[in-house]
């Protein structure tokens, strides 16, 4: 009976304190901007009588430039306000002001300005005009600058004239900005905004907090309770609700005047979601250590001197109410409390153990939290990345046949991304008729299971009636049990230019060839025009009976003989380079080594015999190739006859042939004791045609050049090192053939 | 040698090699018999024409490549086509100033060309073409 009289007592009291405030006061609300889905929580705790309920009587007042909330708090002209995360700077400046709560978790503000403008990142701002505000966002936006080590001095600001147009007609190169707010407008003005983001600088503040001024939480701790209480709710159901609310805000004065739509509403909801996280973090979430570091940031920026502390900052609500409670009601509940000392004793562990589970929840909704802030940073790090690439993104739904096409998808074509619908006969409509059907099929083959990825390039209709080269590549990120894919996602890029440059490429390629082939002709047709009377004027010389000549003409027919037999060399040396030529699509045999050189040196057997020639060989690290004979015995033929032909007077040739494998190429190794090659005198001579570097020799000086040529049109390279009178090496590099069999 | 004199089949359009080949093939024969079509389709006609005359077939045709009208390349085909008819006997050597490995390569490859010789004809050569069509 005492407990029940106790009771009745305290719940008197706490009524008789809510009438009273409740008859004495309406609360006034500064809110930060006009009206907008900004504070859609406020409304709905307005219109869903939340507020009534708990016998509030609240009066909202739109912000404007002139009106920001933390001076209208300081005067007593509102009670409550809400202003974004720089309210700690006022709070460590001594501003008495308390924090009630942070409705967005991250901070809307952004630096907006229009993608023709190319401002990225903090640093293309410099020197650049940008239109800020002190109570809307430019301190946090500032503290991106610093971190960047940019001074904001290098910036022209100019006072923000709230007006998008400036941005449009060049009044001004970017703007502070509401993420969940302009980047719409400027979207529905038809222009395309950039933006830069402080999470992706590492400032990642509170966005729009509930404060109040010390006094009123110090004096009224149940009203501010109340509020506080009554708002989070409307916020939630604002959340869960968006088109109600929307409805409503549109019936709010000044809202349709500005032009506001249902629309717009519903987008700035959208965007605001993931700024507050409904779903994942309680309304008014704070946490000191965010705070903190809030304050930190500002610190280490020199916006405030020094670290204050947070404790009389942060709302706690149990303590406060608590205290004013028993501060209240003290000798009341001494009584309650000693009576009901055995229950608490009692229930102790279990109370225990829901601490231990709050305990839990609430690390893992900070937990939640920092993966759905990641996320958020990686959404935003793909769509920048996306963006800054040109590269458009589809994901398709097979069953119902929509398909995501991302803006850049469509800009990439010169569409508008609302001139075409979100279905895959978009894409079908605009390919190219002569890639449709093998294209169509690559693409069943995927779905079916069949390939595992799908690539191809494809020609696209762009709006101004052009074909376009375009990469589609995908692979399925969703199949059924059966394998087939129910969900398909891809990226398009954007191949015009190179493809066209390849288009050039293999044009002049072919021309290049075509008049390679008719000066092979024109060679091949010429050499062997000359032969034919050189051979005859050769066989009349034999012929010509000369013993009747005077001795005059004796000398002619002479001079007649050698010019006719130079001429004749020339057109032999011009045949051997012609006939030596090869090209790739030559026979080609698979090659023993340790055979084809025995073949060669059969050949110079005498030669090998008379200048008393060792050759040894090891082919045991490449015994055989799949090769052109005729290279082969022309690379070993040449270099074995050039090795004897420049051996050193009175030293013994030897003369060393070996292979080696590497990589793409297999190398043949010509190793001689021989004279040797100045090769600072030579070196990039050696190669060429007509060149001799030894006198008194028989050379003609092709052999290089025309086992160079051969190696060349098979891929493959040669190399020479030689040292004067110690001898000479050359590197064969063949590239290697799959034969037939492998 | 037999009897009968060698009979030779010079197919060439040049006048000069003509008369070139005529005059070694003198020299470094004994009474060789000469008969010359300036192109594949006369040493064809000139074949047909003695198809029925075994006597007044060559025994040996030295064949350019490079002719107008019919080449050697030419020559050959038809030739392949009519040889059962009688003339299995006669050997066929190209004769040609191509010293080109694909020409070379083609003649080696023909079942009825016995070897190449590059011009101008000079006595070892006449001497190996005689010896290995006996």
């Amino acid at each position: 009976m005492r407990t029940v009289r106790y009771l009745f007592t305290i719940l008197l009291l706490t009524g008789m304190c809510r009438l009273s405030y409740a008859a004495s006061d309406t609360i006034h609300v500064q809110l930060k901007w006009w009206h907008q889905f900004q504070f859609a929580g406020y409304y709905a705790a307005e219109l869903k009588g939340f507020y009534q309920q708990a016998g509030l009587k609240v009066k909202l007042i739109p912000g404007d430039p002139s009106h920001a909330a933390v001076p209208e708090v300081l005067a007593g002209n509102a009670d409550f306000g809400i202003t974004g995360s720089d309210l700690v700077v006022n709070y460590a400046k001594g501003d008495p002001l308390i924090a009630l709560g942070a409705i967005f978790q991250h901070s809307p503000y952004t630096i907006l300005s229009l993608k023709e403008k190319k401002i990225h990142i903090p640093s293309d701002l410099i020197g650049k005009r940008l239109m800020a505000s002190p109570d809307q966002g430019w301190t946090e936006l500032k503290a991106v600058f610093l971190k960047e080590g940019i001074n904001p001095d290098s910036l022209k600001l100019l006072s923000h004239s709230w007006k998008n147009t400036d941005l449009i007609e060049d009044k001004a190169d970017a703007i502070t900005a509401y993420i969940s707010v302009e980047i719409n407008q400027f979207r529905k003005a038809g222009v395309e905004p950039s933006f830069i983001l402080p999470i992706n600088y590492g400032i990642d503040f509170y966005g729009d907090i509930l404060f109040t001024r010390k006094k009123i939480a110090d004096s009224d701790p149940v009203t501010i309770s109340k509020f506080r209480k009554a708002s989070f709710e409307g916020w939630e159901y604002a959340m869960s609700h968006t088109g109600e609310i929307a409805d409503y805000i549109l019936t709010l004065p000044g809202v349709k005047e500005r032009g506001v739509t249902k629309d717009d509403l519903l987008v700035e909801a959208e965007a605001m979601r993931k700024l507050i996280l409904p779903d994942l973090v309680e309304i008014g979430h704070m946490n000191e250590g965010r705070w903190r570091h809030i304050a930190d940031v500002h610190q280490k920026l020199g916006i405030i001197t020094k670290q204050p502390d947070l404790s009389g900052f942060l709302y706690d609500g149990t303590k406060k109410v608590s205290s004013k409670f028993l501060r209240n009601t003290a000798y009341v509940l001494i009584g309650v409390l000693l009576l009901l000392l055995l229950s608490v004793l009692y229930g102790f562990s279990l109370r225990k153990a829901v601490r231990k589970r709050t305990e839990d929840l609430e690390k893992e909704i900070i937990e939640r939290a920092n993966a759905q802030q990641l996320l958020l940073i990686s959404e935003q790090r793909l769509e920048m990345a996306t963006v800054a690439a040109g590269l458009g993104i589809w994901d398709w739904d097979i069953k119902s046949g929509e398909v995501y096409f991302n803006d850049q998808w469509k800009l990439m074509l010169g569409y508008a991304p609302d001139e075409l619908p979100n279905l895959f006969a978009t894409f079908e409509k605009l390919l190219h008729p002569n890639e449709k059907e093998t294209l169509l099929h690559l693409l069943h083959e995927h779905l079916e299971g069949r390939s595992s990825v799908y690539q191809a390039m494809i020609r696209m209709r762009t709006k101004d009636k052009r074909w376009k080269w375009i990469l589609t590549m995908s692979k399925a990120s969703l199949r059924d049990e059966k394998g087939q894919a129910i969900r398909l996602s891809g990226i398009h890029l954007d191949i015009d230019d190179i493809k066209q440059k390849e288009i050039e490429l293999k044009e002049l390629t072919q021309e290049l060839m075509h008049s390679n082939n008719e000066l092979q002709q024109f060679a091949y047709i010429t050499s062997h025009n000359l032969r034919a009377p050189v051979a005859n004027l050769i066989s009349l010389l034999g012929l010509f009976d000369r013993s009747n000549l005077s001795e005059r003409n004796n000398v002619f027919l002479e001079k007649m003989e050698i010019s006719v037999e130079r001429l004749h060399a020339t057109l032999n040396d011009l045949n051997e380079i012609l006939s030596s030529r090869i090209n790739k699509a030559d026979r080609e045999d698979r090659l023993v080594f340790a055979e084809e050189l025995s073949k060669v040196k059969d050949l110079i057997s005498e030669e090998i015999r008379l200048r008393e020639v060792t050759i040894q060989s090891d082919f045991s690290k490449a015994p055989e190739i799949f090769f052109s004979r005729k290279v082969i015995h022309s690379i070993l033929l040449n270099l074995l006859t050039n090795a004897i032909k420049y051996r050193r007077p009175g030293v013994p040739p030897i003369i060393q042939v070996f292979t080696e494998e590497d990589g793409d190429y297999i190398i043949l190794y010509v190793k001689d004791n021989g004279l040797g090659i100045d090769m600072e005198k030579y070196g990039n001579k050696i190669f060429g045609l007509y060149q001799r570097f030894h006198d008194n020799k028989d050379g003609k000086g092709l052999g290089l050049y025309i086992i160079k040529n051969q190696v060349e049109a098979l891929d493959g390279k040669i190399a020479v090192e030689s040292m004067l009178n110690s001898g000479t090496m050359f590197h064969v590099f063949l590239k290697k053939k799959k034969s037939f069999y492998e | 040698m037999s009897n009968e004199p060698y009979h030779i089949l010079l197919v060439d359009d040049d006048d000069v090699t003509n008369f070139l080949s005529r005059e070694m093939l003198r020299i470094y024969m004994t009474a060789p018999k000469i008969d010359i079509a300036l192109n594949g389709q006369e040493a064809i006609a000139f074949l047909l024409a003695h198809a029925n005359e075994p006597d007044k077939l060559p025994d040996l045709i030295l064949l350019d490549i490079n002719m107008p009208i019919m080449d050697g390349w030419e020559f050959l085909s038809e030739f392949e086509k009519i040889r059962t008819s009688g003339f299995e006997k006669i050997n066929v050597i190209m004769f040609t100033s191509s010293v080109y490995y694909e020409d070379i390569d083609r003649a080696r490859g023909s079942a009825i060309v016995k070897n190449i010789y590059s011009k101008p004809l000079d006595e070892q050569k006449i001497r190996e073409i005689i010896a290995s069509c006996r």
